[in-house]
């Protein structure tokens, strides 16, 4: 087990002083996708285009890992719906 | 210096007089149920599935809690408990555990053998209620939860386990004026509410800087009720508190 950083850009900035434990790199990912996909669902609903970045440093400080969600809305004809 | 005084089953009777009343004969036969004390410190096992329990498992002090493993190796918190609850007061009818229960912090727990659980309800149909209506609570509980998990996003479930963590022990005169012992950690909590604990602490700094509530030192404190109420959605009709009293009184004032 290891102390994982996961910094969070949707709008304004949040840098993670708390860190989470993961056993082995596949749960870094796997909690980033999890976190990009649970702010989506909840922050992005309210906008058309958001992008959610979830940046991960490791215990020394070293950037891992960097991952982008990024939603788009396009309606064909929201008018006429 | 004395010593503490041996810890007695009155959590227990605090806990079913939440749902319903009892009379004395009653309450003296709760109280004397038999029972081995047992202090664990925190995160012991006191049932894991496939386990035949033998005795019922009280807390009289602490929080312990229910969960269970994804084979990954994810962990959901089902539920916690608080003093007075019997977690697997359901083993009493379903002889083997289907999932897992340990202590949260460090508890006082009581063991009620389950033939002492069985002959304290026989004529005493009062107590047979209660119990039964504490099980029914805790599905009830699990209700609420489907719809919180499924339905609500992390601000609104994080919201409601706050709002019914405070009610509940309100209910036992664990808490009062808006402020209640907290102790899970925050990657604990972020298991019971099914987010990451990255989520977690987004949604907590949410609420923090909306002055909702604070959380410091394992202590809730809630600044704004009614708001964080209506964040959760949270109704606490599912919890049925009181309810033979409001009756009562319903039938007084009629």
């Amino acid at each position: 087990m290891a102390r994982y950083f996961f910094d969070i850009e949707n709008g304004g900035q949040h840098r993670d002083d708390t860190g989470s434990e993961c056993r082995d790199l596949d749960e870094v990912r796997a909690i980033a996708v999890r976190t990009l996909i649970g702010i989506a669902a909840e922050e992005a609903a309210l906008h058309d285009r958001q992008t959610v970045v979830v940046s991960v440093r490791d215990a020394a400080g070293a950037s891992l890992l960097d991952m982008t969600l990024t939603l788009a809305t396009a309606w064909s004809n929201r008018d006429g719906a | 210096m004395a010593g503490s005084p041996p810890p007695t089953l009155t959590p227990l009777l605090r806990k079913l007089e939440s749902v319903i009343r009892l009379d004395d004969e009653e309450r003296r036969a709760v109280l004397a149920l038999p029972h081995t004390i047992r202090q664990v410190g925190p995160h012991t096992d006191v049932a894991t599935v496939g386990e035949r329990p033998a005795h019922c498992c009280l807390v009289l002090e602490g929080w312990a809690h229910r969960y269970a493993y994804t084979s990954a190796g994810d962990r959901q918190i089902l539920s916690f408990y608080i003093a007075g609850d019997i977690p697997d007061l359901q083993h009493l009818y379903l002889p083997v555990m289907d999932h897992s229960l340990a202590s949260l912090t460090a508890c006082t727990l009581a063991f009620i053998p389950h033939e002492a659980m069985r002959a304290l309800v026989v004529g005493r149909p009062g107590v047979m209620a209660a119990l039964w209506r504490d099980t029914l609570v805790d599905a009830s509980v699990y209700r609420e939860r489907i719809m919180t998990l499924g339905r609500r996003q992390s601000l609104g479930r994080t919201a409601h386990l706050f709002c019914e963590m405070y009610m509940r022990q309100c209910a036992v005169g664990l808490a009062d004026d808006l402020s209640c012992p907290l102790p899970p950690t925050q990657a604990e909590l972020a298991d019971a509410v099914g987010v990451t604990a990255v989520h977690f602490n987004r949604s907590l700094r949410t609420l923090r800087s909306q002055r909702r509530i604070t959380l410091q030192g394992g202590q809730l404190t809630i600044r704004d009720w009614m708001g964080l109420v209506a964040m959760a959605e949270f109704d606490p009709v599912y919890l049925h508190f009181n309810e033979d009293r409001h009756q009562s009184a319903e039938k007084v004032s009629a």
